[in-house]
């Protein structure tokens, strides 16, 4: 039965060829909008996830202070730098497998080629930042030279490839911090050369500056003191419990310190991001409204066009259901016709556009089509065609025989 | 077979209201052959809409098989159409997007009926009424004469117990108009249809057994026995 009508159905939208096909167009223009809005959307979600991922679930990173944590990249909050974090107080707390220390400080940098001084935020790294959380800084890429070697107290620097090209530095050149002479042992970045550019925990790496811990230590003359500290937790602890027991452990020792646990962040970057894909996609859904109102438009004049052909339907036993099924079937059409060709053009679209989103984030982006998405987009769209054609099906149902015999 | 006890019914056009047909009566028999004429405005066409359940009366009653149909709601009459009743119209009402083949099979679509046996009960209709090498014609691609073959055909298709026929010759030249008079009477004379023609066209209304006149929504006295086909 849906066959017959599915075929007299496309009788009619054949025969009504140029409307059909504006009508349909204008539901290919909203289904493409969501399919390629919320493709990207969820590509640019799934990458940062790729990101958590990377880092992992079990890491705990921990500041010094009652710190607000919405602003994103630690390495580049204002972070109250005046009070220091004791990493050896995560030594005693349960569950905490690894622990690791950066002392970030601004401090006085100079080189050849640099005019002048500048005043830049220095990090200084424990040997297991890199050994244990070199995610956390995407890897720490290094595109020319090496790591720091952490031999003995080798004045070692590691440079973003951006900050480098400010002073001027090369793998293997020098600069100077405080008046001290440190060796660029290397400068980050992808393999090509290129900026690393993908986000990183840390924040900005390509202004980062980074040189052993014991380093700045030696600077100061003082050691102990982490601006930020790392821990990673033991697989089957819960990452939250041993969150609240570094807590209390820095309270016992009079220090305010402020814990953030992977899973915090992510859930709150994700809720960020689906507001931000809701609302994109509710703005594509009213031109999908749009081609929804099309539709019904174009039903409307369908009934109105086809009123002695639903008469005679009657006259030969068409029962008013069997109308309403007709006609619903085939706004239904329009509605699975255009979001097919929608869904189609939605994925050459985003695939188009992720190829200017990788130039613009100098990175790879890929966007997702979940199976979800494009079964989605095209159910939806035939389920929109067929309610778009509720209202028009109603009245060819409910016309009368005699009367639309009559109709001239 | 059908019979109609003082029926009347009443229809507004525009702002008049129309009384189309005024306390009528009328019995047809089985296997009868029935014209009905005269003038337009007479209710000839309202009187077939009611014989054939495409309306109901406001007042009186319509007997089919004795059954009383006057107060069969909308899909009640659709399955009497579909099981009882064959029409041919006019202007054929075919519909346009469809092949002759498939034109002829419509009517068992609202059946459930299966696509194949749908056409080939289409095609041995098609057959019949001479049209075997037109099936995939569509209603544009045939003459006048063919196209209300095609409307006999599906009149036919759902084998009906009446056939009704409102001026079938109307829009036809007088020869294919004789054409098709002559298929009809063939209907009812070789396989003892029922057919009730409604026409104003007198030679048409010579092929009916029996010659009912019409005028102001009654039967006229004029009413009397043809004496069989021309």
């Amino acid at each position: 039965m849906f066959f017959d009508y599915l075929n007299l159905s496309w009788h009619s939208i054949r025969n009504r060829s140029l409307r059909s096909w504006l009508t349909i167009l204008g539901v290919v223009i909203g289904v493409t909008a969501i399919v390629t809005l919320i493709s990207i959307g969820q590509g640019i979600q799934d990458s940062i996830l790729r990101e958590f991922e990377k880092v992992g679930y079990n890491t705990v990173t921990v500041l010094p202070g009652n710190f607000d944590t919405q602003r994103g990249g630690f390495g580049n909050s204002s972070a109250d730098t005046s009070s220091y974090l004791d990493r050896s107080v995560m030594d005693e707390v349960d569950g905490v497998k690894v622990s690791a220390a950066i002392r970030s400080e601004d401090l006085q940098v100079v080189s050849e080629n640099l005019e002048g001084q500048a005043f830049l935020r220095v990090s200084g790294m424990s040997p297991s930042v890199l050994s244990d959380f070199d995610d956390y800084f995407d890897g720490f890429p290094i595109s020319d030279g090496e790591r720091f070697s952490y031999d003995g107290d080798a004045r070692e620097a590691v440079l973003g490839p951006e900050i480098a090209g400010e002073l001027g530095v090369k793998a293997g050149g020098t600069i100077e911090i405080e008046g001290q002479e440190f060796t660029v042992s290397g400068i980050l970045g992808a393999e090509d050369g290129g900026e690393s550019g993908q986000f990183s925990f840390y924040g900005d790496l390509d202004n980062g500056l980074f040189v052993p811990l014991s380093a700045v230590e030696a600077l100061y003359g003082d050691e102990g003191k982490a601006s930020l500290v790392l821990a990673e937790v033991y697989e089957d602890v819960e990452v939250a419990e041993v969150a609240d027991e570094i807590e209390k452990a820095y309270s016992q020792v009079d220090t305010a310190s402020t814990t953030i646990t992977t899973e915090e962040i992510s859930n709150r970057v994700n809720s960020a991001l689906g507001t931000i894909q809701m609302a994109l996609a509710g703005i594509a859904g009213i031109s999908l409204l749009v081609g929804g109102i099309g539709v019904m438009n174009t039903m409307y004049t369908a009934v109105l066009e086809r009123t002695r052909e639903i008469g005679v339907m009657k006259a030969v036993g068409a029962k008013n259901g069997q109308i309403l099924g007709l006609f619903l079937t085939e706004s239904g059409l329009l509605g699975l016709v255009g979001g097919s060709i929608g869904t189609a053009v939605g994925v050459g679209l985003s695939l188009l556009a992720s190829r200017f989103i990788s130039q613009a984030l100098e990175a790879p982006f890929v966007p997702s089509f979940g199976p979800w998405l494009l079964i989605g987009a095209i159910a939806f769209s035939f389920v929109l065609g067929s309610i778009s054609g509720v209202l028009p099906a109603r009245q060819a149902s409910k016309l009368q025989p005699v009367e639309a015999l009559r109709y001239e | 077979m059908v019979e109609l006890q003082n029926v009347a019914k009443k229809y507004t056009m525009g702002e008049t209201e129309v009384r189309a047909l005024r306390g009528l009566d009328l019995n047809i028999t089985k296997e009868e052959f029935v014209a009905i004429v005269g003038p337009s405005g007479s209710g000839k066409s309202t009187l077939m809409h009611i014989i054939g359940a495409l309306d109901i009366p406001d007042e009186g009653r319509v007997l089919l098989d004795g059954t009383d149909i006057s107060e069969y709601d909308e899909n009640e009459l659709a399955n009497l159409r579909g099981n009882k009743v064959g029409f041919v119209f006019q202007t054929f009402n075919l519909i346009h997007t469809l092949s002759s083949l498939e034109n002829v099979a419509l009517p068992l679509t609202f059946h459930g009926i299966s696509k194949s046996d749908r056409e080939d009960r289409a095609a041995e209709l098609l057959e019949m009424v001479g049209l075997g090498d037109r099936m995939d014609h569509k209603p544009a691609e045939l003459s006048g004469g063919e196209q209300q073959r095609v409307s006999i055909a599906r009149a036919l298709v759902n084998d009906p117990d009446i056939l009704l026929a409102d001026e079938p010759t109307g829009n036809l030249d007088s020869d294919t108009g004789k054409d098709i008079m002559e298929l009809i009477e063939g209907l009812n004379r070789d396989k003892g249809m029922t057919i009730v023609l409604v026409t104003h066209n007198p030679r048409d209304a010579e092929y009916a057994d029996r010659i009912v006149n019409m005028i102001d929504g009654k039967i006229s006295n004029g009413e009397h026995d043809n004496g069989g086909g021309s």
